[in-house]
């Protein structure tokens, strides 16, 4: 499972469209005169008006898409972020033996081993829920604060 | 230095969150053995027992640098599972396993043919090498309490005898480099030439206390390398001396057909080969202790 939203679905491809559409209209109304409006719009704007109105707008609605498809999968990713910490907590059989687990894949983060290191990072972050790169002092850090935090509830 | 294992041996339990899985990771835990993961597929992800649990035992020695392996899943899946730690490249695979298809084991003897792989078992105790008098690392269900660090190689294809020997081997205070149960099963991996082969290139193993018992030629080999390679000294016991012709005693290998395989022929072979061979399994560590003091 990826954490980006996907960007598949009828309403992606709305979206994608939506602006190609306008284009298309406008392109009509330019070179269509007998459509509702063109004639006035020709004449008192500038033949080229709706034109460049629609580009403007065409790319202004798709600067928004890709802010809002920006927006959504950060938050879309805090929220998967937030589940795997509450699904880590909950499996877990115990905050002594969770701890255990986790010094574990921490030892393995200082591996000779490239490949080892590197996938004991990535089963760090799926175990916990939190990322702390691939430096093991990091996460000795955080879970020393773990544990503090955990005495002091 | 020992066989096989030692106090840093990374070591992976396939099945870990099954009764038997837990229970002996457990044990194996508390006796001081680096158990670094578990692996049973749907459940990666998750702790068990103060274990990483992983989906399947490539993303375990990947995570985890492990470079051995027990597995304790039903005796259907054990093939299975032994294939996929050949596939994991893991070193040291312990099939702790009973009752595992002979004809399952004929396959995987042909896939792990000219691999790195080593397999002990299936049907076996494990393998166990003490480091301190409570510690050590400990692959299989035998009791630790009853192990001491020492100069003693034990191989064995009983479990329980095994125990006794090396009961008997700490009581006179010899204590052992490492363990070995090599399973009764017919099929098998690591083989009793095998473990002596090892045991005499240790320089941390003077002599070697082997346990057969009737059915096939595993020992009657033995008799030939001990024979012919083997300068340190062997105690052996074969069991099943008064097993009735074509009687399944335990063991799925332990049966004498067509007159081959007693107990008598492999005493005789062995004898032949300059080994001490015990009538009675009472007397293997006070043997070896007086063989070692000559």
């Amino acid at each position: 499972m990826t954490d980006r939203p996907t960007t598949h679905g009828l309403g992606a491809w709305l979206k994608l469209a939506a602006p190609l559409a306008i284009l298309a209209l406008a392109g009509l109304v330019w070179i269509e005169p007998w459509l509702p409006g063109a004639e006035w719009i020709g004449k008192n704007l500038g033949e080229t008006a709706i034109l460049r109105f629609s580009l403007g707008f065409g790319f202004l609605y798709l600067a928004l898409v890709l802010l809002e498809q920006r927006r959504l999968g950060s938050l879309f990713r805090q929220v998967l972020m937030e589940l795997k910490r509450f699904h880590a907590m909950r499996s877990d059989d115990g905050s002594e033996a969770r701890r255990e687990a986790i010094t574990i894949l921490v030892a393995a983060l200082e591996s000779p081993d490239a490949e080892v290191r590197e996938n004991a990072h990535k089963h760090l972050s799926r175990l916990t829920g939190v990322d702390h790169g691939t430096d093991a002092a990091n996460w000795r850090v955080w879970l020393d604060a773990q544990s503090r935090s955990q005495r002091g509830t | 230095m020992s066989i096989l294992i030692d106090g840093s041996t990374k070591v992976i339990t396939q099945g870990i969150t099954g009764k038997n899985g837990t229970f002996h990771s457990l044990q194996a835990k508390a006796y001081g053995t680096q158990v670094v993961g578990g692996v049973t597929p749907g459940k990666g992800g998750t702790v068990h027992e103060g274990v990483p649990v992983f989906d399947s035992v490539r993303e375990a020695v990947l995570a985890t640098g492990a470079t051995a392996s027990v597995i304790y899943v039903p005796a259907p899946f054990t093939a299975d599972s032994i294939c996929e730690a050949v596939d994991a490249g893991i070193e040291l695979i312990v099939a702790i396993t009973e009752g595992v298809p002979v004809l399952d084991m004929a396959w995987v003897r042909d896939v792990m043919r000219g691999g790195r792989s080593r397999l002990v078992g299936p049907n076996c105790p494990g393998v166990i090498t003490p480091v301190s008098e409570r510690t050590g690392c400990k692959i299989g269900i035998m009791p630790a309490y009853i192990h001491r660090p020492g100069r003693v190689g034990v191989v064995s294809r009983s479990g329980t005898l095994t125990y006794e020997a090396v009961w008997q081997l700490t009581s006179v205070g010899l204590g052992q480099s490492t363990c070995v149960g090599i399973g009764g099963d017919p099929i098998h991996g690591t083989n009793f030439v095998d473990c002596l082969t090892l045991f005499q290139a240790d320089p941390a193993t003077d002599g070697v206390v082997m346990i057969g018992e009737i059915g096939g030629s595993a020992e009657e080999e033995a008799a030939d390398y001990i024979r012919t390679s083997m300068t340190k000294p062997v105690v052996a016991f074969i069991a099943g001396a008064t097993a009735p012709p074509g009687k399944r005693m335990g063991h799925a290998g332990a049966i004498i057909s067509g007159g081959k395989g007693t107990a008598a022929d492999k005493q005789a072979a062995l004898r032949k080969a300059g080994v001490v061979v015990v009538d009675t399994p009472s007397v293997m560590g006070a043997t070896m202790k007086s063989v070692l003091g000559r």
